[in-house]
């Protein structure tokens, strides 16, 4: 954080309308323990793309995640987030993060929830019209957004008084809030029950469709990435690397009745294909 | 329903994920009905009266045939009756000290808490001295502060202080602790500096161990009043004073007399931080279970 202005300097290459990951390196432990969690990965996501990652347990893609979201640092290679590090777009408050659980703060009640980010971290807005990949949003009103996520009749009442898919609706909510650049989600939706979660994927397409903030997603669903994502990319484990990146050419909006066209599932066998040959090309786990 | 829960649900079901989801959840409404059911019900209050005169049965029989060892619960009762206003007035003396010495040992342990979770040098440097102040028995230290300060309210106050600062302590370090990983994240990818970590997390997540720690020091906070009292008899005013003057003159109902004040001051307090818990932590879980 401190020398935000020389890491700057030294992303030249980056664009201010994508997200480069290039030649990310990240070894956890040493010796005989040490675990390549990304082996040089290279990644390309496009200011308005919904990017959905995908692989076995392992393969770094949450790794990946949360060195976008500047939580860690690569061992080499370089992250860019519209031109910004990490940590430059994350003091800009670029960056709405949404953890596997809702880790909402039980003592406020919805929409101070949701209204939290606007009060932290105040200087962000300022420093965020100096940076090159700068686009001017319209600020969004919470109780607008919650609305639109089917929370209306629930924005005063605490955490505890809403059910798990609702919490997680909050968490998304609090996500868009500060009109981030991009939303970074880590297996959002894996706590949910089925029903929930495909009620929740519609609503956060419609929010994204309305919006068209650029997502990168994390899930251990394949019908989930397809239904959800302009483009899939496979991960493998043992080292972590991308296997494939998988453009879906399907029309929007997505609604549940695309759910059973025959289009989807042959994006959905190309892609349980890529993970197989992924974990049959891996080294034999130790 | 809570974090842990959360999390072990995730854990579990990434292995099971398609058969461990059910689509039935308990609805948030199903929650509260419990709430209705009345605390005045013979099986929620008959246990604890039934114990309570089978206890004073025992005291009554005791006391009948050993004179010596207790007085009867009636003499107990002739010496409040016969001089309330004294009881009343050296009970107001402790209770005075003990509520001060609190909010002083309350302080100081806030503080040194959030300067210990905030600085690694710090919690080094001080977390030793408060070990070594915890394991002194400040029973031993009373005399001491009696001789230094003399018969005034000041040692009553310090060791009061003294008694109550490690349990808060420690509550609190734990407290400040307990915000979860994942909620600290959303603040970091936020950059929220440390005053606002403090401020919006750190703080509203101790609030439960704030109040375990304050229904433990309560009352530990008359405890240290009337032990202070103890080591300085004869000079100043107080229920530890009384007990220990009528003990040397044997007066056995007034020592008891004074015992019941201080337990039913104790009780009150107690009930004083339960239903302020009950108020600020409305959103814990701890509250929720009660009601269910």
């Amino acid at each position: 954080m401190t020398n935000t202005h020389s890491a700057g300097a030294s992303l030249e290459y980056a664009s201010p309308d994508e997200i480069v990951v290039s030649d990310a390196l990240k070894v956890y432990g040493s010796g005989a323990g040490e675990v390549t969690a990304l082996s040089h990965v290279d990644l390309t996501v496009k200011r308005g793309q919904f990017v959905s990652v995908i692989g076995p347990s392992g393969c770094g893609k949450s790794t990946m995640l949360r060195m976008i979201a500047g939580l860690e640092q690569p061992d080499s290679g370089e992250v860019s987030v519209f031109g910004a590090h990490p940590d430059e777009a994350c003091a800009a408050k670029m960056i709405g993060f949404v953890p596997q659980v809702p880790a909402l703060l039980p003592w406020l009640s919805v929409l101070g929830n949701v209204t939290i980010p606007s009060k932290v971290n105040r200087r962000a807005d300022a420093l965020r019209r100096t940076l090159p990949g700068h686009v001017a949003r319209p600020a969004t009103d919470p109780r607008v957004l919650l609305t639109k996520l089917g929370l209306g009749d629930a924005i005063d009442r605490l955490p505890h008084q809403l059910s798990g898919g609702m919490q997680q609706r909050v968490a998304i909510a609090r996500a868009f809030s500060i009109q981030a650049d991009v939303l970074l989600m880590d297996e959002p939706f894996s706590a949910l029950d089925e029903f929930t979660r495909e009620a929740i994927q519609v609503q956060l397409l419609e929010l994204w469709e309305q919006m068209r903030t650029t997502v990168v997603f994390v899930t251990h669903s394949v019908s989930e990435a397809v239904v959800l994502s302009d483009v899939v990319v496979v991960m493998s484990a043992r080292p972590g690397r991308i296997e494939a990146v998988i453009p879906i050419d399907l029309p929007r909006p997505r609604r549940q009745g695309l759910l059973e066209a025959a289009a989807m599932h042959e994006y959905e066998d190309l892609i349980r294909e890529k993970l197989q040959t992924a974990w049959a090309s891996g080294p034999v786990v130790r | 329903m809570t974090q842990q829960m959360n999390s072990s649900v995730i854990r579990s079901s990434s292995a099971t994920r398609s058969s461990s989801s059910s689509p039935t959840r308990s609805s948030p409404v199903a929650r509260s009905s419990g709430a209705t059911r009345s605390p005045w019900r013979p099986r929620v209050w008959a246990p604890a009266v039934i114990a309570i005169l089978i206890a004073a049965l025992v005291w009554e029989y005791v006391a009948t045939n050993n004179t010596y060892l207790l007085p009867r619960l009636g003499t107990i009762g002739q010496a409040l009756a016969t001089q309330p206003a004294f009881f009343l007035d050296n009970a107001w003396v402790t209770l005075s000290e003990a509520l001060v010495g609190l909010v002083i040992g309350f302080v100081a342990a806030f503080v040194v808490a959030v300067l210990v979770t905030e600085s690694g040098i710090l919690r080094r440097a001080i977390m030793p001295l408060a070990v070594v102040l915890n394991v002194t028995p400040v029973v031993a230290i009373a005399p001491a502060l009696v001789v230094a300060f003399g018969f005034g309210p000041a040692p009553k106050l310090i060791v009061t202080a003294l008694i109550t600062f490690f349990p808060i302590l420690m509550n609190v370090i734990t407290g400040l602790n307990s915000v979860s990983p994942p909620i600290l994240q959303v603040f970091s990818t936020l950059r929220a500096n440390r005053f606002e970590v403090l401020t919006r997390l750190r703080l509203p997540s101790s609030l439960p161990y704030v109040f375990a720690a304050l229904k433990v020091v309560f009352p530990l906070s008359v405890v240290g009043a009337v032990v202070a009292e103890f080591s300085a008899p004869g000079a100043a005013k107080g229920l530890g004073t009384v007990i220990s003057v009528a003990s040397s003159n044997s007066r056995l109902a007034v020592v008891y007399a004074a015992i019941a004040c201080l337990a039913l001051m104790g009780a009150a307090l107690l009930l004083l931080i339960t239903l302020l818990e009950k108020r600020v932590l409305r959103w814990h879980e701890s509250q929720l279970l009660k009601r269910e």
